[in-house]
Order: structure tokens, then C-alpha cells, then sequence
């Protein structure tokens, strides 16, 4: 396989394994958040307000992480360096 | 299950009875609550926003909310509509990309300080970078650092990752199902835009805050 194969079909499966993986802890901790925020608004419905402030800036934080496997696997797919290092060096 | 029911209306009676008992103020207050607990709601967008955006201001722990309003308010606003003309055809949204995200989490960056330092001196706000201990220096330095860029990549991509699952939507099924995504960008676009504004409050909040309380 030549070098332009190679480094596409790596990009293209470690793409997908980024979001693979990288959404999988994300979900995780953003699930437990949520569940128990849901825990503490049924015993405090008076403390909604607080807690429903803190749950989301809390899920911003934690799908951040996701976000940026997402940012990193776009860079893979559509702004790759290696790609276009090796596209311009094949156009010479 | 109907004794269930009728607990349960039980409690609310006797919860509604423990308000009356304090007067109308819990009354009033319990909705207004959980209005606020929503924080988009459709009376806060059509009525003045600087009240809303005040009250939540005060609401993270700022006394002087006044001081805070025009900036945390400027970049609420700037950020919420550059979502919500997401609906007008042929429009690509400002914060989908990355110098203006970067632009508004500089703008964060550089408005921590100076609110430290107007609000504390600048000695009280230099010592902070020094606790608990002095071996923390540079890690409170990386992580002003890193939490700028966080900002900014956080509303960049949530907003870019709208469009382009928009654009890869078009061409797989161009009839129905990318008016259903475009909903939920919009509404992905406003919490954003509130979580932007809340982390930068709550990063001047905890800059501003004297530590001997």
C-alpha cells in the first residue's frame, strides 16, 4: 500500500475510534450527573433552581470532553497536516 | 397503586398547606423557582433580559451583579443569537468558527483580572495564583490557561458539530429528518450560549470573591 492509502486509511479508522471511545466516558459521567441531580431535585425541589444551574454548567464541562475527540477526529477527516503534507509532496 | 395516589396527593396538600401557613411568600416563590430552574424559558427571552440576566448574575454569588451585566450580557446575547439565526435560510453561524470563539474566550481571559483586580487589589489577586501552597503556582497558571481554551473549543464545536451533521444529514436524507436536527441545534445553540455566560461569571465570580468570607 502506498504512503496516500496508508495515511488515509489510518485517519479515517483512528477517526472513528476517537469518537468511539471518546464518547463512551463522557456518557458515562454525564449520566451519573444526571441521575443524581435527579436524586437530590426529588428530595429538594425548593433547591431546583441551584441545582439545575450547577447540573449544567457541570454537563458542559464533562460533554466538553466529547467535543474535543469530536474536534480531533474533524481534524482527521477534513484538516489532516500528514494528508496534505503528502498530497502536496506527490504533487511535485 | 391508589393508595400510592393518594399519598402522594396527601403530601401535596400538606406541602401547600406548610406554604400557606408561611404566608403567600413560598406561594409566589415556588413557581418563580421553578421557572428560574428552567432559565429559557419564553418570559425571560421576551422580557427584559437585563433582568433576567442580573438576577442570574446574583444568583452564581456576584453582590454587585450591575457591575458584571454589561459584559456577561454582551456575550449571552452575542452568543444566543448567533444560535437562534440558525433558523434564517443560507446563514452560517458566526461561533461555528474557531477565531471567534477564540476572540470571546480571550475576551473572558483578559476580563478575569481586571475584575480581580478592580474588585481586590492587586496584591490579594496576585496571592491567589500562590493557594494553597506556593508549588501550586503553575498549575493555577495552566489551568487559567487551559480553561480559556476549553471555552473556547467547547462553543466551537458544539456549534460547528450542528452544522456539519446538518450538511452530512442533507445529503443522506434530504426530505424531513435535518429540520428535526436543525430544532435541536437551536436548542443545543442557547444552552451553549447560557453556559458560556455562566462559566465566565463564574470564573470572575471566583476571582472577585475575598477570600476571608
Amino acid at each position: 500500500m502506498d504512503n496516500i492509502g496508508l495515511i488515509a486509511l489510518v485517519s479515517l479508522v483512528t477517526a472513528g475510534f476517537t469518537m468511539c471511545i471518546g464518547s463512551i466516558a463522557p456518557a458515562i459521567g454525564e449520566g451519573r450527573a444526571i441521575s443524581s441531580a435527579l436524586a437530590s431535585l426529588a428530595q429538594q425541589p425548593d433547591a431546583s433552581s441551584t441545582i439545575t444551574r450547577t447540573l449544567f454548567v457541570g454537563l458542559a464541562m464533562i460533554e466538553s470532553l466529547g467535543i474535543y475527540c469530536f474536534v480531533i477526529s474533524m481534524i482527521l477527516i477534513f484538516a489532516n497536516p500528514f494528508w496534505n503534507f503528502v498530497v502536496s509532496r506527490a504533487g511535485h | 397503586m391508589a393508595s400510592c395516589f393518594l399519598d402522594s396527593e396527601f403530601d401535596y396538600r400538606h406541602h401547600l398547606g406548610v406554604n400557606t401557613g408561611h404566608g403567600n411568600r413560598i406561594l409566589g416563590d415556588h413557581p418563580a423557582s421553578f421557572d428560574r430552574a428552567g432559565h429559557l424559558t419564553l418570559s425571560e427571552l421576551t422580557g427584559d433580559p437585563r433582568v433576567g440576566i442580573r438576577d442570574q448574575i446574583r444568583d452564581i454569588g456576584l453582590e454587585h451583579p450591575e457591575k458584571y451585566l454589561d459584559f456577561v450580557g454582551t456575550l449571552f446575547l452575542f452568543t444566543l443569537l448567533a444560535a437562534l439565526c440558525g433558523i434564517l435560510p443560507g446563514y452560517e453561524p458566526p461561533t461555528g468558527s474557531l477565531s471567534t470563539t477564540a476572540a470571546l474566550a480571550i475576551c473572558v481571559f483578559w476580563a478575569v483580572p481586571i475584575y480581580g483586580i478592580k474588585e481586590r487589589g492587586i496584591i490579594p489577586y496576585l496571592k491567589r495564583y500562590a493557594e494553597p501552597k506556593v508549588f501550586m503556582l503553575p498549575l493555577n497558571i495552566v489551568s487559567d490557561l487551559s480553561r480559556t481554551l476549553a471555552l473556547a473549543i467547547r462553543l466551537f464545536g458544539n456549534v460547528m458539530s450542528g452544522s456539519v451533521i446538518a450538511a452530512i444529514l442533507l445529503s443522506v436524507a434530504p426530505l424531513f429528518f435535518p429540520v428535526l436536527m436543525k430544532s435541536l441545534d437551536l436548542l443545543i445553540g442557547a444552552v451553549q450560549a447560557y453556559i458560556f455566560a455562566v462559566l465566565a461569571t463564574v470564573y470572575i465570580a471566583a476571582a472577585t470573591k475575598s477570600s476571608e468570607v
